[in-house]
């Protein structure tokens, strides 16, 4: 197996599920979303959409703080540092891998 | 077998891309309800006003003091005003609907920097204008105003690490050498000139951020410019013309995005 390959190992399992993948780009692209705006931008049903956001709060990638608009409750959720390395090292490593397997004929 | 090309190709198709078209979705949230094009609309159709004024006053020192004052008062104090309001009605009207972003922002002396920096723009087109004008080579603006863009955008495409900008920036300079040639050619087709400019960098958004309604801009404004050529209206009067019919094609295309999005969204029936 080519060194490039072994890459696909270290993928991350926790980015990698595609409605944890989609979360994580789109929190990756922005300073903070709502929770509103999540649920419209992966059209996951919020239980759902919590399920998975738990689980990237408990891997240290996003940080969930309950605050309010006005007078009304508002979630804000953002990556952490940690989740934004996560995020750029899973990306950097599917790109190697596409390389290389291009490279293989 | 396939090529190395054609497994590229393949696999960026089916990984790659659904990443960038999640984040060219959130990028264009910002224009999803229409109110920076309405905002961007009254910027652009008052400053047709400040212009029509001067066209009116004629030549002179009032006329002088407008342009080397007024112009750039009205397009930092403007712009302040705008981004203001917009904020304020995206609060009241999109967060409540389809959710709160904000995006990433510079913090610190980089964004001082930032401000300075468009400061110190402002002032130079200001002055550019005031001195080409002065030189009664009114058919050199877009030339200068082509330039002012392309350095803007080769210098966002450089902070922010982004190709494509320096693949506008090159549009908009190719554009700049059209219009130099147009200082030959005569006063007459500058505005189709300086349409086909802004319709190039409209059609190009269009489609970088996937927005089809700034395709439908593009082709207007290239029939704006082709309208004020085709009047051949005294000088003053035609960018005035020319700018007011401009704003309100971005007026008009942000009204018709904040319709469509009033109607197709509802504020969320419960709290999240």
């Amino acid at each position: 197996m080519s060194p490039d390959l072994s890459a696909m190992a270290g993928v991350d399992r926790l980015i990698h599920e595609p409605a944890r993948l989609m979360i994580v780009t789109v929190l990756y692209t922005v300073e903070e979303a709502d929770f509103l705006y999540l649920i419209n931008a992966t059209s996951l049903t919020k239980g759902n959409l919590s399920t998975h956001l738990s689980k990237l709060e408990e891997g240290g990638y996003v940080q969930v703080e309950k605050t309010y608009r006005g007078k009304i409750p508002q979630t804000l959720l953002r990556l952490t540092p940690a989740g934004r390395k996560a995020f750029e090292v899973y990306r950097n490593n599917l790109k190697r891998i596409m390389d290389t397997l291009g490279g293989e004929e | 077998m396939k090529t190395s090309l054609q497994y590229k190709l393949v696999l960026r198709g089916n990984m790659n891309d659904p990443l960038k078209s999640v984040q060219r979705q959130t990028q264009r949230y910002w224009y999803v309800d229409g109110l920076t094009e309405l905002g961007t609309g009254v910027l652009i159709f008052s400053l047709g006003l400040l212009y029509l004024a001067m066209g009116v006053i004629g030549p002179g020192d009032v006329s002088d003091r407008l342009l080397l004052f007024g112009e750039p008062a009205l397009l930092v104090a403007g712009w302040l005003i705008i981004s203001w309001g917009v904020k304020r009605l995206k609060e009241r009207i999109t967060y409540p609907r389809t959710g709160y972003i904000a995006y990433i922002r510079l913090r610190g002396p980089r964004r001082w920097a930032r401000i300075f920096l468009t400061m110190l723009l402002a002032a130079g087109f200001a002055a550019g204008l005031t001195f080409v004008g002065r030189l009664g080579g009114n058919s050199l603006l877009p030339v200068l105003i082509g330039l002012i863009v392309a350095g803007v955008l080769a210098y966002l495409g450089h902070e922010f690490k982004l190709r494509r900008f320096y693949g506008l920036a090159i549009c908009v300079l190719v554009s700049v050498g059209g219009t130099f040639a147009g200082h030959w050619v005569g006063d007459a087709v500058l505005p189709v000139l300086v349409g086909l400019m802004l319709a190039g960098g409209l059609a190009y958004l269009g489609y970088d951020f996937g927005l089809r309604r700034f395709y439908g801009l593009s082709v207007y404004t290239l029939a704006l410019g082709g309208l004020c050529a085709w009047l051949s209206l005294p000088d003053s009067f035609t960018i005035a013309l020319f700018f007011c019919g401009f704003g309100l094609g971005w007026g008009g295309s942000g009204a018709w995005a904040l319709r469509n999005y009033l109607l197709n969204t509802h504020p969320a029936e419960e709290v999240l």
